[in-house]
C-alpha cells in the first residue's frame, strides 16, 4: 500500500455489527465490518446471498440500526444521531435500490417520485421544484413528458433512472447502490452503468456499490471488500485483487464467471 | 425516428390537460372495460345508481308524496297492486311505492352514515395498528378490535340502543360504533404488507416523516380494498339499520323507512303480501346492488385480474 | 431425418387491451435428437412464451396466428389433455427458474420423486414400482444430480434445502421419466454465482453422459456459452440470428447480438467502455415495421424500415435477419 498521508474518509464505519431475530435464534448477519470511503471513491461490496451485503447497505445510512459499531460521516460521528439531525444529513446521502419496479409507488407520477425529496425536506416548491424535476429528468437522460406517468408504463430501465433522478434530488454527496442494476436486462444495464459513471464524474460523487456480479464491479469500481457471512474476507483496489486474490473463496467466486468465446 | 429513452428533452409549452392525464385516463378506460365485460358488475351498478337517483330526487319522482308523511285514506286501504297503485296500499291506504322511493333516502343515508364513521374510525386505527414498531400500541388496538368482534355486531347495537333508547339517531349511532373493527383488520394486514415496500424506504431515506409516509404511500395503497369493502358494507348497513327498524328499536311509523314497514306489515301477512314484500324487496335490491358492485370494483381493482 | 422439434414460420397473439400483442412473428427452429439449443434474448423478446408454447402451456387467451410446432412430427396444438400427459414431464421434461414453484412445499423430496416415477411407469404401461423400488429409483435419481447422502434428502421437505439443491430435485424430477427434451427456463438465474457455475456443471455432465437433447432460454449469455452448442438470439419476437454458439459469441453478425455483446461487462482481459444497445424494446402492441430492430440500429436504412429481412447466411449453419450483415 502506498504510505501517503490518509485523507479523512467521507464515510467510515468501525465494528459494524447487526444481529437479527428470527424464529427465537440470532443471525448475526453483519459481523464486525469495517469499512472507509475516500471522498470520489467507488467501492464495491461483493457477496453471494446470506453475505450480509444489502443489510450492511442499509446499516451505513441508518436505514436499519446497527447492533453494534460506529458509522462516521464527514468525519463526524452519525451512529446516535436523533431523528431530526438524521433526517437533515439524508440530503447528504442517498440510495437506489436492486429492484426498481417495487422501489417507485405505483399510485404517484414519475414527477412525484422525483419531487419527494425535495418536498419533504422542504428544499423547493412551485415553479422551482418544477424545475428542479425537469433538470434531473434531463439528468438521467429521461423525457420530461415522463413527470406525468406512471411507473407501470415504464420499462425496467426506466424506472430504475427515475430512481436515481430520486435518489440526486438533494444533491447528495454519498450513493449507496443497492445492486442496481441486476434486476435489468444487459444492455439497460450497459446504459445505467453509463449513467451512473457519467455522474460520478460531473458530480464527483461516492459510491458504495453493492452487487454480486462481480464482472459489473470491476467496471465501475475502484477497490472491492468481497463478504462471506457477515464478514469481510478480503478486500482490495479492484485490478490487483481480481488479478491475484489471497483467498478461496475470491478465487471460486471468479473462477465461477463464466467466460464468453472470444473472436 | 428517435427512440423515447433518448430523445431530446425539449422546451415545449405546458402540456395540455390530456396530455398530462393521459395515463390516467387510459386507467380509467381500462377500468370501464373490465367493469362492462362483467354483467353482474353492471347489474350492480344499475341497482346502486337507481337507488342513488330514487335516493336523491324521491319526493318529487312518488307519485303521491302526501302519503309519505301518514296521510289517512281510509277509502283506499289495503289495495292491490294496480295501475294506480303499482304496489298497493297500506293499512292507513298510503300508496307503498311512495313510501318505499321516499324511504330510500333514509335507508341510503343510514347506510352512508354507518359505514362512513365506521371507516373513519377503522381505517387510521388499522393504519396506527399496522405501521406502528411499539408492540404494545398494535397489540391494544387488535386487541380492542377482536373484543368487538367477538360479540355480534347487531347484539351489541341493540345493547347500545336499548341504552341511549330507541330512535333513528341512536340507531345510527350504535351501528356505526359497532362497524369499525371490520376496517382495522383489513387495513392493519394491508399496511403491514405496505410498509416493507422499497418506497416506504426510499421515503425515509429521503428523510420523510411518519405522516409524509402514511399520507403518501400507504393510505393510497390500502385505498382499494377499503373502497371494495364500504360498497360491500353499504348493503349490509342497509340491513342491519332496517332490522333495528323492524325490532322497533330504529326508525318509528309512520316515517317510511323499510325495515320499519316491514314491521308493521307483518301483522297483514299472509293475504296483504304486498305491504312486506315491497320494502323487502327494495332491501332485498339495495343489498344485492352494492354487494354486486363491491364484487365488480374488487375484480377491476385488483391487479392480478385477468385482462388487461 | 425429420427434427424431434420443428417451430415453422410461428406467429402468437395475445390480445391486451391496446389491442393485440404480436409476442411471435414468425420463428423457425429446429432441433435434432441429442442438440443443444440456447434460446437468448432479452426480457420481452418472448423467449419464455415460446418455451410455454413447446409445452401447451403458453399464455391465456393468446391466439396462434400462423405456423406450427412439430414434436415428433405431430403438431402440438392438435394434442388433447390426454396426449399432453404422455408428453408433458414425461417425453419432455422441464426446469424453471424458481424451483420452489414447482415443488410441493407440504411433501417429502422422496414422496415426490416417487410419485413422479410411478407417473412415468403408468404412462409408459408398466405396473407400479413398489415402494421400496420407486425409493431406491429416486435416491439413484438425487445421487445422479449430485446430491450427496440422497438417502438423507429423500426425507427432506423443500424448504429444509436451498436453492442449489432444489435446482437439483428439480432437475432429478426432470429425468426421472427419461424425457427425450429437456426445456430449461433459465435454471440458472435465481442462484448465487458460485452454485449457477456447479449447476451449469451438472447439467453439461448430464447433456455428455446420457446424451440428453435440450432447449435453454436464458438472458445470461454466459450460462447459454456453457451449456449450448447451437443459439438462438430473439429480439422482439423475432429470431435475429441462428448459428453454433462459439461462432455466434465469437463473431456475432446481428448488429442486435453485437450490441448485447459489447454491453456484457467481462471478467478479465482490458477494461472496455460498455458500448450497449441505445434505446428501449419497441411495444409488441405497435411494432416497427420491417426490421423490428432498426429504430435501434447503427447501420439502419430506408430498407429496413420498409422490408422485413430474412434469415440468411454465407454458411447455412450460421444465419442471420439482417440487411447489411457483413457476411463475408
Amino acid at each position: 500500500m502506498p504510505t501517503s498521508p490518509e485523507p479523512i474518509p467521507l464515510l467510515s464505519a468501525t465494528g459494524l455489527v447487526k444481529v437479527f431475530h428470527a424464529g427465537g435464534r440470532a443471525v448475526r448477519a453483519v459481523d464486525g465490518v469495517d469499512l472507509s470511503l475516500a471522498a470520489g471513491e467507488v467501492l464495491g461490496v461483493v457477496g453471494e446471498s446470506g453475505s450480509g451485503k444489502s443489510t450492511l447497505a442499509r446499516l451505513v445510512l441508518r436505514l436499519t440500526e446497527p447492533s453494534a459499531g460506529r458509522i462516521a460521516f464527514d468525519g463526524r460521528d452519525i451512529t446516535a444521531l436523533d431523528g431530526e439531525a438524521m433526517r437533515r444529513l439524508r440530503r447528504d446521502m442517498q440510495i437506489v435500490f436492486q429492484n426498481p419496479h417495487s422501489a417507485l409507488n405505483g399510485r404517484r407520477t414519475v414527477g412525484e417520485a422525483v419531487a419527494e425529496p425535495l418536498r419533504v425536506q422542504g428544499v423547493a416548491r412551485g415553479a422551482a421544484l418544477d424545475a428542479r424535476v425537469d433538470r434531473l429528468l434531463d439528468q438521467v437522460s429521461l423525457p420530461r413528458a415522463f413527470r406525468h406517468r406512471y411507473p407501470h408504463e415504464l420499462s425496467g430501465g426506466q424506472k430504475q433512472r427515475v430512481c436515481i433522478a430520486r435518489a440526486l434530488a438533494l444533491e447528495p454527496r454519498f450513493l449507496v447502490l443497492d445492486e442496481p442494476t441486476s434486476a435489468l436486462d444487459v444492455s439497460v444495464q450497459a446504459q445505467i452503468l453509463d449513467v451512473l459513471g457519467e455522474l460520478r464524474r460531473e458530480l464527483s460523487l461516492t459510491y458504495l456499490f453493492i452487487s454480486h456480479n462481480l464482472a459489473v464491479v470491476r467496471y465501475l469500481c475502484d477497490r472491492v471488500m468481497v463478504m462471506r457471512e457477515g464478514r469481510v474476507v478480503e478486500q482490495g483496489p479492484v485490478a490487483a485483487l481480481f488479478a491475484a486474490p489471497a483467498e478461496a473463496y475470491t478465487r471460486t467466486l471468479l473462477d465461477s464467471v463464466p467466460r464468453l468465446p472470444r473472436p | 425516428m428517435a427512440p423515447p429513452d433518448l430523445a431530446p428533452a425539449l422546451a415545449e409549452a405546458p402540456p395540455s390537460f390530456r396530455v398530462r392525464h393521459a395515463s390516467t385516463i387510459r386507467q380509467w378506460r381500462l377500468y370501464a372495460h373490465l367493469f362492462r365485460r362483467s354483467f353482474s358488475s353492471m347489474l350492480g351498478l344499475a341497482l346502486v345508481v337507481l337507488f342513488l337517483v330514487l335516493a336523491a330526487f324521491g319526493p318529487w319522482l312518488a307519485p303521491y308524496p302526501g302519503d309519505t308523511a301518514g296521510a289517512v285514506k281510509l277509502s283506499q286501504r289495503l289495495l292491490p297492486p294496480s295501475l294506480a297503485h303499482p304496489f298497493g296500499t297500506d293499512e292507513m291506504g298510503a300508496d307503498l311505492l311512495s313510501r318505499v322511493i321516499v324511504g330510500t333516502r333514509i335507508s341510503l343515508w343510514i347506510g352512508l352514515i354507518i359505514t362512513g364513521v365506521g371507516a373513519g374510525i377503522g381505517v387510521p386505527l388499522g393504519i396506527v395498528a399496522g405501521y406502528t414498531r411499539s408492540r404494545l400500541l398494535r397489540g391494544a388496538i387488535m386487541r380492542l378490535t377482536d373484543l368487538f368482534l367477538a360479540v355480534p355486531g347487531l347484539a351489541l347495537a341493540l345493547a347500545i340502543v336499548a341504552a341511549l333508547g330507541p330512535g333513528i339517531a341512536n340507531c345510527i349511532a350504535a351501528l356505526a360504533l359497532v362497524w369499525w373493527p371490520g376496517y382495522v383488520r383489513l387495513v392493519a394486514a394491508k399496511t403491514l404488507s405496505v410498509k416493507e415496500e422499497l418506497f416506504v424506504e426510499a421515503s425515509r431515506a429521503a428523510g420523510a416523516r411518519t405522516p409524509w409516509i402514511l399520507w403518501h404511500h400507504i393510505l393510497p395503497n390500502c385505498l382499494s380494498p377499503i373502497i371494495v369493502k364500504l360498497s360491500m358494507d353499504m348493503g349490509l348497513a342497509v340491513l342491519a339499520a332496517a332490522s333495528l327498524g323492524f325490532i322497533g328499536l330504529g326508525a318509528k311509523p309512520p316515517d317510511p323507512e323499510w325495515g320499519a314497514m316491514i314491521s308493521v306489515a307483518r301483522s297483514y301477512m299472509p293475504d296483504w303480501w304486498w305491504y312486506s314484500a315491497c320494502p323487502g324487496l327494495a332491501i332485498f335490491l339495495t343489498v344485492l346492488g352494492f354487494n354486486l358492485l363491491g364484487d365488480g370494483l374488487r375484480d377491476i381493482l385488483d391487479p392480478k385480474s385477468a385482462g388487461r | 431425418m425429420s427434427a424431434l422439434l420443428a417451430i415453422e414460420d410461428y406467429h402468437l397473439a395475445i390480445p391486451t387491451f391496446d389491442g393485440p400483442a404480436r409476442v411471435l412473428n414468425g420463428i423457425d427452429l429446429a432441433l435434432e435428437e441429442g442438440e443443444t439449443l440456447g434460446i437468448v434474448g432479452e426480457s420481452g423478446c418472448g423467449k419464455t412464451v415460446l418455451a410455454r408454447t413447446i409445452l401447451g402451456i403458453g399464455p391465456d387467451r393468446a391466439e396462434r396466428k400462423q405456423g406450427r410446432i412439430l414434436f415428433e412430427g405431430r403438431d402440438v396444438a392438435d394434442l388433447s389433455a390426454r396426449d399432453w400427459r404422455g408428453i408433458r414431464g414425461v417425453k419432455i421434461a422441464m426446469i424453471f427458474q424458481d424451483p420452489m414453484t414447482y415443488l410441493n412445499p407440504l411433501f417429502t423430496i422422496g414422496r415426490q420423486l416417487g410419485d413422479a416415477i410411478a407417473a412415468h411407469a403408468r404412462a409408459e404401461g408398466q405396473a407400479r414400482p413398489g415402494r421400496a423400488a420407486r425409493r431406491v429409483r429416486a435416491a439413484t435419481l438425487l445421487d445422479q444430480v449430485g446430491l450427496r447422502e440422497p438417502e438423507r434428502v429423500l426425507d427432506y421437505y423443500p424448504h429444509q434445502l436451498s436453492g442449489g439443491m432444489r435446482q437439483r430435485v428439480l432437475i432429478a424430477l426432470a429425468l426421472s421419466g427419461k424425457p427425450r427434451l429437456l426445456i430449461a427456463d433459465e435454471p440458472t438465474t435465481a442462484l448465487d454465482v458460485t452454485v449457477q457455475a456447479q449447476v451449469l456443471r451438472l447439467l453439461r455432465d448430464l447433456v455428455e453422459t446420457l446424451g440428453l437433447t435440450v432447449v435453454m432460454i436464458s438472458h445470461d449469455v454466459g450460462a447459454i456459452a456453457a451449456l449450448t452448442g447451437r443459439v438462438a438470439v430473439m429480439y422482439a419476437g423475432n429470431v435475429v440470428e441462428e448459428g453454433p454458439t462459439a461462432r455466434v459469441l465469437a463473431r456475432p453478425l446481428h448488429p442486435y447480438t453485437q450490441g448485447l455483446l459489447a454491453a456484457l461487462p467481462e471478467i478479465d482481459g482490458a477494461i472496455r467502455r460498455l458500448s450497449g444497445v441505445p434505446g428501449t424494446i419497441p411495444s409488441l402492441i405497435d411494432p416497427p415495421p420491417g426490421c423490428r430492430f432498426h429504430p435501434r440500429c447503427p447501420r439502419a436504412t430506408a430498407l429496413c424500415a420498409a422490408e422485413r429481412p430474412a434469415m440468411r447466411g454465407a454458411d447455412p449453419a450460421h444465419r442471420v435477419a439482417c440487411h447489411h450483415a457483413d457476411l463475408a
